[in-house]
């Protein structure tokens, strides 16, 4: 350590810091790595640098099992069906009023059209205005 | 004379040779471990990884280095930066509920468990700056300056963490300061 540096901590600090801070360095201290542990960590470091520097090697699986899954799913894709026809504003008017009237036309039937309509058609068309 | 042999060892290293690279990881691994260790309640098992993390990062970014800090300055600032990445990881996984918080691994670590306990019971209690400044400049014995440039902080603002966390150490560990005790 840098001498200046102690002088400038322990001028700072109480005879009681110093000793809690002793106290807690003693205290927390990792175990010591063994030999045989510094090579495996030496070795496995080694080993992620290497594959680091070549990553192609390990890419290349993870592209050839994308591009397979790719395949696949465009085998495996659903049939196009026909589309459905577009239908106008119109039509779907007309598609609603069929379904409400349990498929009569509403503008031809006169059952639907007020008394005073009805009496008039009569008049006009004769007994074949009426259903 | 320091830092002529670590500005030496910079100039060494920009080949990236392996074997200065394996000497710059053998003469550091131990203080990477130890400093990890104290940063992370004593867990020695995350401190390896992330001191080995620590080197790795180190080893893709030494193309980069340009010799503005020293050397030493410029790993450790790696490792603090790893070590906070860890806590992070670690308290988002927690709190998300993939699975409970690994329970710190220092079985192997020796001195008395029970103090041990207490001491990272307390450190844990410090804020994150506090604690890294308290652990860099008391226990790791670097300078102020030189902690100010690993946590890239000000001198003022690392003097004010480490005055707040001597106090709240003081208060958790009262008996620690009156008697000295062996490890």
């Amino acid at each position: 350590m840098n001498p200046n540096h102690e002088r400038e901590r322990e001028h700072e600090l109480s005879h009681e810091d110093r000793r809690l801070i002793r106290a807690i360095d003693a205290g927390l201290r990792p175990a010591e790595t063994s030999a045989a542990r510094r090579a495996a960590l030496r070795a496995e470091l080694e080993a992620r640098i290497e594959r680091g520097a070549h990553p192609w090697r390990w890419l290349a699986p993870s592209a050839a099992a994308l591009a397979a899954a790719a395949v696949t799913l465009w085998l495996v894709r659903p049939v196009a069906t026909e589309p459905e026809p577009v239908r106008s504003a119109a039509g779907e008017l007309y598609a609603l009023s069929q379904l409400a009237t349990g498929g009569e036309d509403l503008l031809e039937t006169p059952a639907y059209l007020p008394d005073d309509y009805r009496a008039l058609a009569l008049l006009i068309e004769g007994e074949d205005a009426e259903p | 004379m320091q830092i002529a042999a670590q500005s030496h060892m910079a100039d060494v290293l920009q080949p990236m040779e392996a074997a200065a690279f394996a000497a710059f990881v053998e003469a550091r691994r131990e203080r990477a471990v130890r400093l990890a260790y104290r940063l992370l309640a004593g867990d020695q098992a995350a401190a390896e990884d992330v001191a080995q993390n620590a080197f790795l990062r180190a080893h893709g970014a030494l193309a980069r280095f340009r010799g503005d800090a020293s050397i030493d300055t410029w790993f450790f600032r790696i490792l603090v930066r790893e070590v906070q990445r860890y806590r992070r990881w670690r308290s988002l996984r927690a709190w998300v509920g993939l699975e409970r918080a690994p329970e710190p691994s220092h079985t192997r670590a020796p001195g008395d468990p029970g103090l041990r306990a207490r001491i990272v019971a307390a450190l844990e209690r410090l804020s994150p700056a506090q604690r890294e400044v308290f652990v860099l400049v008391h226990l790791e014995e670097q300078s102020v300056a030189e902690a100010a440039a690993v946590l890239g902080k000000a001198i003022g603002t690392v003097k004010s963490h480490l005055h707040r966390a001597l106090e709240s150490l003081r208060r958790e560990l009262a008996d620690l300061a009156r008697e000295e005790r062996e490890p």
